[in-house]
C-alpha cells in the first residue's frame, strides 16, 4: 500500500529526515515512535505533501502511485488521511458543511453522486454518536475554540467519515484524557479492516494500550533506529528513549 | 495645498454657487423647500470643496467626484424598464417597494399597499409643512460637516418622508429602490433624499438598494433617520450601481431612548462609493448595531467613514466591519466613536477586517475613540492581512482543490457580516452579488 524508500526530507534548507524507508502493507498497524525533534512532524508533513516541507531525496509509492508527484488533495482523494497533531481553527467554516464538502469531493472523485445536507446529518449524526461528540460541534466553526482533546475527536470524526485507506495520527493522543482516548481509539479501530493501513506516531506507549500496532518503530536523528513488534514499545516504555537509541545504535 | 490648487477649488466652488443660482431659478426648484436649500448652500460655502488633504477625505481621492458636482443637479428623470424595477424587487416586498428613480420618487413605480395605514409615504415638499420637521432638517443642514451632503442639501428636491405610525409592527420589509440612469446630456449628479421617522415602540425593516443601468452617474444620496422612544429599526442598504458610477451617501441617525437600530451597509464598490454614516445616540439605553461589508475587484473603491455620538448614558455600538480587496481596489473605514461627558456606562465596540488578496489592493483603516468620561467600556481594532496559508493546506488535505480552500475561507470570511442580514432575500442576494465577483 505505502512504501517508501530512502526518504530525505527538510525545512527551511535543514535536513531533517534523513533516508527513511518503510513498507506498510494492508491490514497492518504501524507505530512510529521517537522523542522530540526526532523527525516525526516533517515525516507527517512530508506525507502531506506540504508545501513548506522539501523532499531532498528518495521515493514514496502509495498503491502502486508516485505519491511525491501528487498535490495535497489527489492525496486526500487516493486515500492518504493525516490526523494533525495541531489542528488549524478555521473560524467561519461551519463543520458539518466543511466535512459535508470534504465528503462530496471524494464521492465525485469516485464518480458518485454528492449527498445533500439532510443526507449528510444522518451520516454525520451516527458517527458522532460513536465518538460521543455533542451535536453542537456541527454548528460550531472547524476547531474553532475546540480544546485540544475536542480537536482530536473533531480529526477523528473525520477519519471515520471519509473512509481513507491509510490513516496517520500524528500524536492523537496529546490533549487527550484517558476516557478520550479509548473514545478515539475505539473510533480508529472500527474503521481498520483487512483493506487498510494506520501508522500511529505517538511519543508513549500509553495509546498503544488501546490501538495495538503490528510493527513499532523508533524515530531518531530522522532515522529509523530500530523496528520491531509491539514488544519495542513495551521495552521502550521500561528503559526509556536515551537508553534504547543508545543500543539500537551499539547494535548497528 | 499649492496657488493653482487653491485657484482650481475656488473656481470649483464658485461654479457650484452659479449652478445653484441657477437652479433657485429654475422649474425644478420647489420655494417650499427654499429654507433648507439655501441654508445647505450656506453651509456648503462655508465648508468649501475639500483640499486634497482634508481629514474627512484622507483615503478618498475626490478630484473626479468634484468635477462632476460642479456640473450642478440632473433635472430631468430618465426612463426605466418596469423588467429593471421587477428584477430588484425582493420578494416579499412585491408591495412595500418606494421607487426612485434619478433621486425623485415615482409614485406610479411604488407600491405600499401592502404596509397598510400605518405607513405613510409622502413627498418630502409636504412633509416639511411640519415645523418641527422643518426645524430638525434645518438643524442638521446648519452643522452637516460633510460638504457632499451639503450640496445633496441645496439641490435636493422630489425627496420623500417614510413615517412609521408609533406602535407598528411591520412584518415585511420596505424596501427603497434607487434607481439611477445615464442620459447624455445631462448632469451626471443625482440627489436623492429620505426622510425616515420610526415611530415609539415601532418595529420595522427597512432595505435601501442601489442600482444604475451602465454608465456614468454620481448618486450624491442622503437620508435622514430619526428612531423615536423604544423604535426597532433594521435598515440594510445595499449598493450595487454600475462599475462606472460614483456613489456618496450620507445616513443621518438620531436614536431617542431603548432605540435600537440594526444596520449592514453591504457595498460592490464602483469608481469610488462612500458611506458616511453619522449616529447620534441621544436617548438613554439606545442601541447601534453596525455591520459593513464590502467585495471590491480591479479598480474599484469602497470608503466608510463612520462618527458614532455617545450623547446618554447606558447606550451601545458594536461595528463590524470586513472588506475584501484584489486587483487594484481600494477600501477604507475612517471610524470614530465619540463618548460624550454624561454618557455613562456606555458600551461601544469596533472592529474592523480586512482580506486584502493582492499585492496591489489597499486598505486603510483609521479606528479612533474619544472618550470624554471614566465609567465606559470601549473597544477598539482593524486588521489587514491575506489568507492563512496553513488553512488553506489543511483544506487541501481534506480534499479542497487550493480554488475551492480559498473560495470557502474568503466566503467565511465575509459569512459574519452577511448572515448579520436577518431577511434571507437580501443576505442571499447580497452573498451573490459580492462573493460572485470573486470568481472572476
Amino acid at each position: 500500500m505505502l512504501e517508501i524508500k530512502d526518504l530525505s526530507a527538510g525545512f527551511q534548507g535543514k535536513e531533517i529526515i534523513r533516508g527513511i524507508s518503510l513498507t506498510i502493507k494492508k491490514g497492518e498497524v504501524h507505530s512510529i515512535m521517537g522523542p522530540n525533534g526526532s523527525g516525526k512532524t516533517t515525516f507527517t508533513r512530508v506525507l502531506a505533501g506540504h508545501p513548506s516541507f522539501d523532499v531532498l531525496g528518495g521515493e514514496i509509492t502509495f498503491n502502486g502511485k508516485n505519491l511525491l508527484g501528487m498535490s495535497p488533495e489527489e492525496r486526500g482523494l487516493a486515500g492518504l488521511f493525516i490526523s494533525y497533531q495541531d489542528p488549524v481553527e478555521i473560524p467561519g467554516v461551519n463543520n458539518a458543511e466543511f466535512l459535508r464538502m470534504a465528503y462530496n469531493a471524494k464521492l465525485l472523485h469516485h464518480g458518485r453522486e454528492e449527498v445533500d445536507p439532510l443526507e449528510f446529518d444522518e451520516l454525520i449524526d451516527s458517527k458522532m454518536k460513536i465518538l460521543g461528540m455533542d451535536q453542537k460541534y456541527k454548528e460550531r466553526s472547524v476547531n474553532d475554540g475546540f480544546s485540544g482533546g475536542e480537536k482530536k475527536k473533531n480529526e477523528v470524526l473525520q477519519m471515520t467519515v471519509l473512509e481513507p485507506v491509510l490513516t496517520v495520527l500524528d500524536e492523537i493522543d496529546s490533549g487527550l484524557d484517558i476516557d478520550a482516548m479509548k473514545v478515539v481509539a475505539e473510533g480508529v479501530n472500527r474503521l481498520m479492516n483487512k483493506e487498510r493501513g494506520l501508522i500511529v506516531i505517538t511519543h508513549y506507549q500509553r495509546l498503544l494500550n488501546y490501538i495495538k500496532p503490528d510493527f513499532v518503530h523508533i524515530l531518531s536523528g530522522g532515522r529509523i533506529v530500530r523496528s520491531g513488534g509491539y514488544e519495542l514499545a513495551s521495552e521502550l516504555e521500561a528503559v526509556g528513549y536515551d537508553r534504547l537509541i543508545i543500543n539500537s545504535e551499539k547494535k548497528e | 495645498m499649492s496657488n493653482s490648487e487653491a485657484q482650481t477649488e475656488i473656481g470649483q466652488d464658485a461654479a457650484i454657487l452659479e449652478c445653484h443660482k441657477k437652479f433657485l431659478g429654475s422649474k425644478g426648484f420647489n420655494p417650499i423647500l427654499s429654507s433648507l436649500n439655501k441654508q445647505s448652500i450656506l453651509r456648503f460655502e462655508s465648508l468649501g470643496i475639500p483640499h486634497g488633504k482634508h481629514e474627512m477625505f484622507t483615503f478618498v481621492d475626490t478630484k473626479g467626484l468634484i468635477q462632476i458636482v460642479s456640473q450642478g443637479r440632473r433635472e430631468r428623470i430618465g426612463t426605466v424598464s418596469e423588467d429593471i424595477i421587477n428584477r430588484n424587487i425582493y420578494p416579499g416586498c412585491e408591495k412595500s417597494i418606494i421607487v426612485i428613480v434619478d433621486g425623485f420618487y415615482v409614485k406610479s413605480l411604488s407600491n405600499i399597499r401592502g404596509a397598510g395605514n400605518s405607513v405613510h409615504v409622502m413627498n418630502i415638499e409636504k412633509a416639511v409643512s411640519d415645523i418641527n420637521l422643518n426645524r430638525y432638517l434645518l438643524n442638521i443642514a446648519e452643522r452637516e460637516s460633510d460638504v457632499f451632503s451639503s450640496i445633496n442639501g441645496a439641490f435636493f428636491t422630489g425627496g420623500i418622508m417614510i413615517d412609521i405610525a408609533n406602535d407598528t409592527n411591520l412584518s415585511t420589509p420596505l424596501q427603497i429602490l434607487h434607481i439611477s440612469t445615464s442620459p447624455v446630456e445631462e448632469p451626471a449628479m443625482i440627489t436623492p433624499r429620505i426622510v425616515l421617522r420610526a415611530g415609539n415602540s415601532s418595529s420595522a425593516s427597512v432595505i435601501v438598494k442601489y442600482i444604475g443601468t451602465a454608465g456614468d452617474y454620481l448618486v450624491n444620496s442622503t437620508m435622514d433617520v430619526m428612531l423615536e422612544d423604544g423604535a426597532v429599526l433594521k435598515l440594510w442598504q445595499v449598493q450595487a450601481d454600475s462599475p462606472k458610477a460614483w456613489h456618496l451617501s450620507k445616513t443621518h441617525v438620531q436614536m431617542s431612548r431603548m432605540s435600537k437600530l440594526g444596520t449592514v451597509l453591504a457595498y460592490s464598490g464602483c469608481k469610488i462609493a462612500r458611506s458616511n454614516f453619522e449616529v447620534h445616540l441621544s436617548g438613554e439605553g439606545a442601541e447601534l448595531t453596525l455591520n459593513g461589508i464590502s467585495v471590491l475587484c480591479e479598480n474599484e473603491q469602497a470608503h466608510s467613514y463612520i462618527r458614532v455620538y455617545h450623547e446618554a448614558p447606558g447606550c451601545i455600538s458594536n461595528q463590524l466591519f470586513r472588506n475584501i480587496v484584489k486587483g487594484r481596489a481600494r477600501t477604507s473605514v475612517d471610524g470614530t466613536v465619540i463618548v460624550r461627558e454624561g454618557a455613562q456606562l456606555t458600551c461601544s465596540e469596533q472592529l474592523i477586517n480586512n482580506l486584502v488578496l493582492s499585492d496591489d489592493a489597499r486598505a486603510d483603516t483609521k479606528p479612533n475613540l474619544m472618550i470624554y468620561n471614566d465609567n465606559v467600556k470601549c473597544t477598539h481594532g482593524s486588521t489587514a492581512g491575506s489568507l492563512d496559508e496553513d488553512q488553506i493546506f489543511y483544506l487541501r488535505t481534506r480534499n479542497f482543490t487550493e480554488v475551492s480552500a480559498r473560495a470557502l475561507l474568503t466566503a467565511s470570511f465575509a459569512k459574519k457580516v452577511i448572515n448579520s442580514i436577518d431577511y434571507p432575500p437580501v443576505a442571499e442576494e447580497v452573498r451573490d452579488i459580492l462573493l460572485k465577483k470573486l470568481e472572476t
